[in-house]
Formats: structure tokens, sequence, C-alpha cells
């Protein structure tokens, strides 16, 4: 099936070189930030008009074929690259500004607000993430803040745990201990001396979540929970071409589901070989 | 034991009461006034009022919450806004659906993930391994509801060998129904088209949300199995001489089982995220498209009651494993 | 192992393929498919479309339509009288009436059915209770009706399904009943499983002709394409409501199928909230509706399965007339500048839609707008949406300025499709807020002449003055599709779109 070069150089690639497998997933990130910041010279059409007749396959001159009402599938494809970056980094953010500070501050005084934190962040992490994520959104109704924020609630829990263990065990260390000996004030030890030690998770984590919320949001797209179009965004051109593929239109499913896939694959890879340089033993997160 | 099973119980209880407030105040900050849903734009003003008053929706929050936490614990969701039906009886109607499918899904991505994974472990840097790490990472980053479209497309469409939604052609329920599981109920109605057809329906949802969790299982049994193939155990083991196979199986594999099954019951959550998606990708008739469906209508009543049913499920699953872990493992107790 | 494994597979596999039976094909049943819902079989509460015509076919009223027309005649009465004040109205039952289960139908039986419509105040109770003043049971089969107020169209309501009688000893007073209904017309409910399908046997109690097939099952698929497929693959024998466009075209070329079309009351319009800036301008209001394509729209999202509508009142009604202007650019664009709106100055509009309600077209029919508005170049115009129970709440409220609604009467009268949106007491219910003193008048004379060429001239008058003031656009007119295996027959698609399951059978 794989040819005898493919499979010597993937067996090189997964040795034990997790550089390499984080910078594949880096390589195809950088891709599509590329896309992302040239859109408006990489798509041939505007993709929130017309351009051409009504569900044409794949040509040269819409080498992604049109949707039902002419609109060119691979500039919306190129536009999307936006949507999907913005929602993700301001869904992961949101998350990380309010899962981060809580996990250092509560990890490291401990005690009952430190049970009680735990025990709601718990529950949220044990509750289906995406049933989360309709609740919210159908409650918030459209936009890009609002969906931003229902996936960034399911993600808070996530940071907040890994936070708060490590903060656990890296408030007995001497050096913390010193400083606190020494009378430092609790930002200073928690901005000096904890969280450039719980760095290197949390970047992982970022990474990770990236991941996870490009495709909760294609998710909540495809209930039609998403953007208001014309606004290009993958999920929906997604749940749109699924009306189709009786039609034997596959262009309209295939094509958003490859940048899917590919992004998230960039993603997860980036986070995986990040992962196991920081924690080479620690193997699986998720 | 019992012991155990008691604190266990208890000790979900907080989580559960936890939950229920989430569902509360997300469900009661929404837009949309589900009285104005149920009876329509031209419903007068004063029978607006009058139902207000009887779903208790003009009383302070407080008491509101109150009611709510209440009529859960006596086992009353309300009544559907939308079919005046008890929520409870349409859950119960829709989640045999549900069980079905998360059951069928769950066989497959465990047998995927246990057979994959060990092998993948067992030939740790060999051919099997890349494939099943690039079979993991790259299905982990497909979503379900692609997926679930692809199957269609092919299954369905191009070859026609499958259907692709629903649970069962006409006239092919089955004709008693003991558990609502079409499969079984076929079996004990001896009624084997109906079986075979409940079985053809079952494909293309069932493998398309298990091959999805499947990802995340090999990927676990690979790391927990090669843990322990390099354990004491293991070694000496194969320093005695016991055949490769049963090493991997009986041994290691068994000694990987309790984390294995530890991190299989936290997935349960996303098996039922998935389920939403692969129900309303199929058509499929059960508490995920429900939900889905209901939040159209704003009916309160309903989304609420899935929701918290979905939490319950959740954390009963969570407590049997924690038994059968537990049960298997003498070492866990708290 | 894993071999072995495999091999029982395909062992049981053939097995089950070779006890494997299929229903015998045969005329005994007709297999309807549809991706409808239905949420209640109580005639009390059903308002959406499949509710209301499933309890057509298993029940029935004091008065009927001829099938295929719009003709008014006895149903369970015999005959009928309507006093000269126009106000009250007697009806005499047919004798020896039943129900399935064998209770008898008699005026006591319609009096609790209209005294609980009105005092359950579901969906459609506003129906009775907005004329109904009181009913009297005079003896077994005499049952008088006393109305608030004439009203002409009143007949019309008795034919729908809110004025349907109940039997007392089954449907409580106080609640919506959700049980097996007992039924009144042709057919009965054998099996319902719900959310799945739902089998009609024939009613022996039934008064009138006898059901033709012996058992119809009705099969509900939760989005076109299943329907689509299950039609395709001979798992349904014909597909009603709501097939894609596009599949429906398909279907018409493909002669492994037969296709119907028929005409439809169902309308949709854009509704301008009069109340909210800057559609308080009637100069904006025309300026926009000159801009709409209703024929782009047709061709290009509905493959020419909707009709242009250029008035409220739905063509194949008496008293429709085209009174709102085609799409003209520059007409539109002239009022424009002349309200001092310019390239760099631009109409800023937002048009609201709800994604689940009017079908997955919804969005593109949004869009579609959205494109024709800003081909003026001097239109901005935003697409947002809601879901339907926020959509309602955000009419109600007056969120939206612009936003789009679909009508399906509840009467089949002139009256029903220009009261409720003109009329200033009822225009804020439709999210308008519309007033006009004129438009007032024009409608209750209306209501109060009983003759048809006394209303017309009234209606006719309603509609240009609507044009004139654009407090909506209508957009287009629904068409009535069934595609099925060319062997049913008894397939009616009628003006009131009442789809009958008692005339179809297998030739």
């Amino acid at each position: 099936m794989i040819s005898m070069e493919i499979r010597k150089g993937m067996r090189g690639l997964f040795k034990d070189s997790s550089g390499l497998l984080a910078f594949v997933g880096f390589l195809i990130l950088i891709f599509y930030v590329i896309v992302a910041t040239f859109a408006p010279f990489i798509s041939p059409y505007n993709p929130t008009q017309p351009s051409g007749p009504s569900l044409l396959p794949p040509t040269i001159s819409h080498i992604m074929g049109t949707d039902n009402l002419g609109y060119d599938i691979f500039s919306r494809l190129v536009w999307g690259t936006r949507m999907a970056f913005a929602i993700a980094l301001i869904a992961t953010a949101i998350a990380a500004i309010i899962g981060i500070p809580v996990g250092l501050i509560v990890g490291y005084i401990g005690g009952k607000t430190d049970r009680i934190m735990t025990m709601i962040m718990d529950s949220v992490y044990a509750f289906p993430g995406l049933i989360l994520a309709i609740a919210i959104a159908a409650m918030l109704g459209p936009g890009l803040l609002n969906i931003a924020f229902s996936i960034a609630v399911v993600y808070i829990p996530t940071y907040y745990r890994v936070i708060r263990s490590q903060v656990s065990t890296v408030k007995s260390e001497l050096y913390v201990d010193g400083a606190r000996a020494i009378g430092a004030k609790l930002s200073t030890i928690i901005g000096s001396y904890v969280f450039p030690n719980v760095l290197p998770s949390t970047i992982v984590i970022f990474s990770m979540n990236l991941a996870d919320s490009i495709m909760t949001e294609a998710g909540l797209s495809f209930l039609g929970l998403g953007i208001a179009p014309p606004t290009p965004d993958w999920g929906y051109d997604l749940a749109k071409g699924q009306q189709f593929i009786l039609n034997n239109d596959w262009w309209m499913v295939v094509f958003p589901g490859i940048a899917i896939i590919t992004i998230v694959l960039g993603f997860s890879m980036f986070a995986e070989g990040l992962d196991e340089y920081f924690n080479p033993n620690i193997g699986e997160k998720r | 034991m019992k012991t155990y099973i008691l604190t266990r119980i208890i000790l979900s209880i907080p989580m559960i009461f936890i939950i229920l407030t989430i569902i509360f105040v997300v469900l009661r900050i929404l837009p949309g006034n589900p009285v104005t849903a149920m009876l329509g734009p031209k419903a007068p003003p004063e029978v607006v009022k009058s139902m207000e008053a009887q779903l208790g929706l003009d009383k302070p929050i407080i008491i509101q919450f109150g009611d709510y936490i209440s009529n859960i614990l006596k086992g009353n969701f309300g009544d559907s806004t939308v079919t005046t039906l008890p929520v409870i009886q349409e859950l119960a109607d829709r989640f045999p659906a549900t069980l079905e499918l998360t059951i069928f899904a769950m066989i497959l991505a465990v047998t995927i993930g246990i057979f994959f994974g060990s092998t993948a472990a067992y030939r740790y840097g060999r051919q099997v391994d890349v494939i099943a790490r690039i079979y993991s990472i790259f299905v982990y980053s497909m979503p379900v509801f692609w997926l679930g479209i692809m199957l269609q497309l092919i299954f369905g469409v191009w070859l026609k060998w499958l259907p692709v939604s629903g649970r069962a052609s006409p006239f092919m329920t089955p004709n008693n129904m003991y558990t609502g599981l079409y499969t079984i109920d076929a079996i004990l109605n001896g009624q084997w088209n109906v079986l075979y057809n409940s079985l053809l329906h079952l494909v293309l949802p069932s493998v398309t949300l298990g091959v999805v969790i499947s990802s995340i299982f090999v990927r676990m049994v690979r790391s927990n199995v090669l843990l322990s193939l390099s354990s004491q155990y293991v070694i000496s083991a194969r320093s005695r001489g016991v055949k490769e196979s049963k090493v991997l199986y009986a041994h290691a594999l068994k000694n990987a089982m309790i984390p294995i099954l530890t991190i299989m019951g936290l997935q349960f959550a996303l098996l039922l995220g998935g389920a939403v998606l692969t129900e309303t990708t199929f058509s499929w008739p059960g508490i995920g498209s429900y939900l889905v469906e209901r939040i159209r209508y704003r009916d309160f009543p309903a989304i609420q009651g899935a929701v918290v049913f979905f939490a319950l499920f959740v954390v009963i699953v969570s407590i049997l494993i924690d038994i059968v872990n537990a049960w298997m493992d003498p070492r866990v107790r708290y | 192992m894993v071999k072995s494994i495999s091999k029982y597979g395909v062992f049981v596999l053939l097995i089950l393929m070779s006890v494997m039976v299929f229903a015998a094909s045969s005329k005994d049943y007709v297999i309807v498919g549809t991706t409808d819902k239905f949420t209640s079989l109580d005639p009390a509460k059903a308002y959406e479309y499949l509710s209301v015509n499933l309890i057509q076919n298993i029940m029935t009223g004091l008065v009927t339509y001829v099938p295929g027309t719009t003709q008014i005649i006895p149903g369970l009465a015999d005959s009928w009288n309507i006093s000269q004040d126009g106000l009250t109205y007697t009806f005499y039952l047919k004798k020896g009436l039943k129900f399935s289960n064998g209770d008898p139908i008699n005026a006591q039986a319609f009096k609790y059915a209209f005294d609980r419509v009105i005092k359950l105040g579901q969906d459609p109770s506003f129906l009775l209770s907005d004329v109904v003043k009181d009913t009297k049971v005079v003896n077994d089969t005499t049952f008088e009706i006393d109305l608030k107020y004439p009203f002409a169209p009143f007949i019309n309501i008795l034919a729908f399904t809110v004025a349907y009688p109940v039997d007392p000893k089954v449907y409580a007073a106080d609640q919506v009943y959700n049980g097996m209904p007992i039924s009144s017309g042709p057919y009965i409910v054998k099996r319902w499983v719900r959310d799945v399908e739902m089998e009609l046997a024939p009613n022996p109690n039934y008064y009138g002709e006898p059901a033709k097939t012996p058992t119809i099952l009705i099969k509900l698929y939760q989005d076109a394409n299943s329907l689509y497929l299950a039609l395709l693959s001979g798992e349904i024998d014909l597909a009603y409501r709501t097939l894609l466009p596009q599949q429906f075209a398909q279907l018409q070329q493909n002669n492994k199928f037969a296709t119907y079309v028929g005409q439809s009351p169902f309308m949709r319009f854009i509704v301008f909230n009069v109340k909210q800036e800057p559609f308080g301008n009637a100069k904006i209001r025309e300026a926009l509706a000159y801009a709409v394509n209703r024929h782009e729209i047709a061709t290009k999202i509905f493959s020419d399965q909707v009709k242009p509508l250029y008035t409220m009142i739905p063509v194949g009604l008496w008293g429709s007339m085209n009174v709102m202007p085609s799409q003209d650019i520059a007409k539109s664009v002239s009022i424009l500048q002349s309200l001092g709106y310019s390239k760099g100055n631009p109409l800023n509009i937002t048009l609201w839609y709800t994604p689940s309600h009017y079908g997955s077209t919804e969005a593109d029919l949004a869009l579609t707008l959205k494109n024709q508005f800003e081909s003026t170049g001097l239109i901005k115009c935003n697409v947002n949406y809601a879901e339907w129970a926020t959509y309602i709440d955000y009419w109600n409220k007056g969120v939206m300025g612009m936003f789009m609604l679909g009508w399906y009467p509840d009467y089949f009268d002139p009256d029903d499709f220009v009261w409720p949106f003109l009329q200033s007491s009822a225009s804020p219910l439709m999210g308008s807020n519309y007033s006009n003193p004129t438009m007032d008048q024009l409608l209750t004379d209306a209501r109060l002449v009983s003759d048809v060429p006394g209303r017309t001239a009234l209606y006719d008058a309603v509609q240009k003055l609507m044009a004139q003031d654009v407090p909506y656009i209508p957009l287009f007119q629904g068409e009535q599709q069934i595609a099925a295996k060319p062997d049913v027959a008894g397939i009616l698609l009628d003006p009131v779109q009442i789809f009958r399951y008692y005339l179809l059978y297998k030739k």
C-alpha cells in the first residue's frame, strides 16, 4: 500500500523524533497562516457574492466548483481560514485567560477553595463538551464572539486542571519555599517562580485546544448554530454541502472537510510533537 | 465493596448538583420566551400570561431554581411545550435509540482500540505502529459528521449497499417492544428480518461514531500496553519463556486494562457529544437529535431534560467504571 | 481467532439473509414518507401542517370541502341554518353517528369540543374564541353556535380541525390529549411509534365512503435527503413534503416516478417593522420593494417550483390582484437618491431569517435578497438569523426591522390573507405595527358585506392601498408537490391543501 520509500521516511519520522512531528504540524499551520493572511490575493472571487453558475463541478475557472447559489467554493475556503483561526484563537484565548490564573491562584492557595473550585471544574470537564457548547451557543445566538465564548467555556477546565496540579507540585519545591521565606508577594511567587514552570504544559494545551475548538466550531456550524452567512465558514459550507450529496455534488462536502481535517491535523501534530518534546515520559494526556 | 459503591455514589452528588445548576443558569438566560414559542405568535397576551403562571415562569428566579431541583429529584422533568407529553416519557422513548447506537459504536471502538493499539505497542516503531499512529491522529482530526457524510455518499449513494438514515425500514419495527433496542426486541420476538433490517441501519452510524472514538482508544491502549510491556511483570514472564502472544494478551494487555478502562470511562462524554452529531447526520431518532430539534423550539423542559439526562448518563457510567475498576483491582479504594 | 470470528460473521449473515422476508408487495398498503413533524393529534392543540393533515384524515367536522375544490358541503351535519343577522348558526346532525370506539357523536360532543378548545387556549383556539360567543345543545342532534359579530368566513373555520368533535369520555376537559386518537373520520390510528411511523386502518364507524386502502403507513424522515433516498430505493410509495427543489426537479425527469404539482395557498413575504427606523419611511420600503427580483428567487433557489407573488392574496383565491411592481433597479435607485443615499452613504439595513422553520433554502433566500438589494449600489444589507422561538420573541419585541415570514391560512378566505396583516390591532402580532385608518375601515366593511362581488371590490382597494404603503413585500406562493411510484393512484392535490390519504390506492 505504502511504497518502500515512504515507509522508510515515516519510520524515521516517528521512531523517536518528536521534533519532526511538530515540524510537519508547524508546516501545515504556516501554510494556513499564509492562506489566511493573503486571502484577498489568493481567492479568485468574492466569497460573499455569486461568481458563476450554480452547482458547477471543479473546473479551471472554479477549481473546487461552486455551490447551489454559484458561490466559488475555493474562495470561500480561503477566506474561511480566517474565520477558523479567529474563532479558535479567541475561544482558546478566553479559556486560557480564565483557566490559567484561576488554576495558578487556586492551586497555590489550596485548602477549601481548591476543593470547591476543583469540584466545579471537574463537573464541567466531565460534561459532554459539545452538548454544553450547543446549549450556550443556542442561548447567545449567532456572532463570532458568542460562538467563541460558548466554545471557550468547555475548555476552561482543561487549563485549570493541568495548571492546578502542576502548581501544587511546584509550590512545595525548595526555591518557592525560599521565595516565600524571604517574604516575596503572592503575585511575585506565582508570576516569577510558579508560572514559568507550568508554561510548557500551557503551550501544549493551547495548541491542542486550538485543534479541538476548530472541531467544535465546525460541529456547531453543522448543527446550524454558527456564524450567519454569507460569512465564509467551513462548517456552514459542509452542512450545506450535505444537502446536495444525493445529487453527487461531492465537491461541496469533500473540500471543506479536507480543510478542517488538515488544519486540525496541523494543530494536533504540532501539539503532540511539543508534548513529547516537553514531557518525554508522560505520553498520552487527553 | 458495598461501602465503596456507596461512597462513590455519595461523592457524585455534589457533582450532579453543580451540573444541574450550570444547566439551569445556561438555559434560563436564553432569549426567547418559551411560552410565545409554544403558543405561536397569534396567542393573545392574557393567554401568554396564564401559561407563564402555569409553567411557573412568573416566579422569582430563585424559587424557579428550587422548583427545578425538587422536580428533578422527584423524577419530574415537566411536560414538553411542543408536544405536551411528559419529557421523561419522550426521553424514555428515545433513549433506546441512543443506547443502541452508543453500544454498537463502543463495541467497535473498543475492538479496534484493543487489537490495533496493543499490536502497535507490541511492534513499537514498526510499520503497524506507524500506521496505528497515523490512523489515530488522522481519525482524531476528522469531524464525526464529515466521516458520516462520506460514508453516506460512498455506501448509500454510490454503492447503494446500506441505508443512510433512521433505525428501520417501513413495517420493520419489532412487533412487541421490551427493551426498545430494535436488535434485542427483534431477537426476543423471533423476527429475524427485523433484526437484519435494524442491523443494516446500525452499520453506518455506529461505524462513524465508533471509528472516531477508536482513535483515542488506539492511542491509549498503545501507550498503556507500552508501559506495561516494559514492566517487571512482563519481563519476568518473558524470561520464564511464556509464549509471545500470551505475553501480549494475557500479561501486558491485562495489566494495562485498568488505566485503559478509566480513560475509556472519561471518553464516554466525548462519545455522547459525538452521538449528537452522528444522530443528526443519520436522522437517528435518539436523544441527541431530540436535543437539537427542541433547541429550535426553545422547548425548555425538553432541552433541560435532555441535557440533565446526558449529565446523569455520564455520571452513572463513570460510577460503574470505577466500581468495575475497584472490583478488578483491590488496590483502588477510597 | 480473528479468522474464526469473521467466518462466523459471514455464516450468521447468510442465515439472516435467507430468513429475510420482505413485506409482501401488495395492494393492501401505501407507504407515505414525509419530513414534516407532528406534535399532537388533539384538535384543540394541532396547528402545524402534518398534525392538522393527519386529523383531517382520522376525524371530520360539521362541514367539509368537496375534494379538490373550496366548496363547502355537509359533513357530520346534515344541514344548517344561518340566522338573518348572521349571528346564529344552527346545525342538524346526521343520525346514528358514532366515534370509532362506538361512543355517539352528538350535539353534546360538539359543545364539549368547542368549550374544551376555548378553555385549553392552545395555538388554534383563537379561531373559535375570537368569534364564538356561546354554543348550545338544542337536542341530541341539534347544535347551535352564537357569534360575537357577523363573520362571513365562519363556515370555513368549521371545516378546520379546531372545530372537530371529540369523545367527551376520552378527551379530558382540562388537558391536551396525547393518547391514541378516537376517530370520527375515514381512518383510525392502529399503531403509533412516536417520531418513527404511524399506521392507519379504516374506521368501521365512519359515516362516509370507506377508505380505499386497508393500511396507510406514514413514515417520518428527518431530512429531505433521507426522504429522497427512501423514495429512490423503493422503501416508500409516495413522498409528500418536502424534498429539496432540485430533488423534485430530478424526479420530474425520472420516468420511474410520477410527480404531481398543485397550487398551494402557502405564501412567503418580507415584514417591515414600521416602528423601527429606517423602515418607518414608506419611501424606503418602496425602494426595497422595487429591488426585489421574484423570478430570480423562484428559478435559482426553488427550481421554478414556487410562483412569484405580487400581492398578499394568493393566486387561485378570488379577489387576488397583482399590485406590487416587478424589479426596477433604476426606480429603486432614484428613490434612494432622492432620499439622500449615495455610494459613499449607503442605506444600512439588516435582513433577518430563521434557519429551521421554513426549510433549508431559507439562508439562500436571505442571501439572494441581500444581493438584490445591494445590486442598487446604494444599500448595504447585513444578514442575521435566529432560531424559531427566538425569532418569534424578537418580532414580538420589535427587535427585527426587516424579516421573512410565511403564511398558511387558517380558513380559505381572502380575509385571512389581509386582516391579520393589515388591520391595526392585528398587525403588531405580525411584527409590522402597520396602521392606517382607511385600511381598517376597508377591512371591517369587507367582513360585514356577505356577497362576493361586493367584497371583491373592497379587497381590490385593500390591495392597492397595501402596494402604496408597502408594510410587506410578498415574495412568492408555494406549490404542493408529490412524487410517487407510478402505481399509486388517488392522489389529489386540492386548493385548501388537505391531503387525503383515504383516497389513495394502488393500481
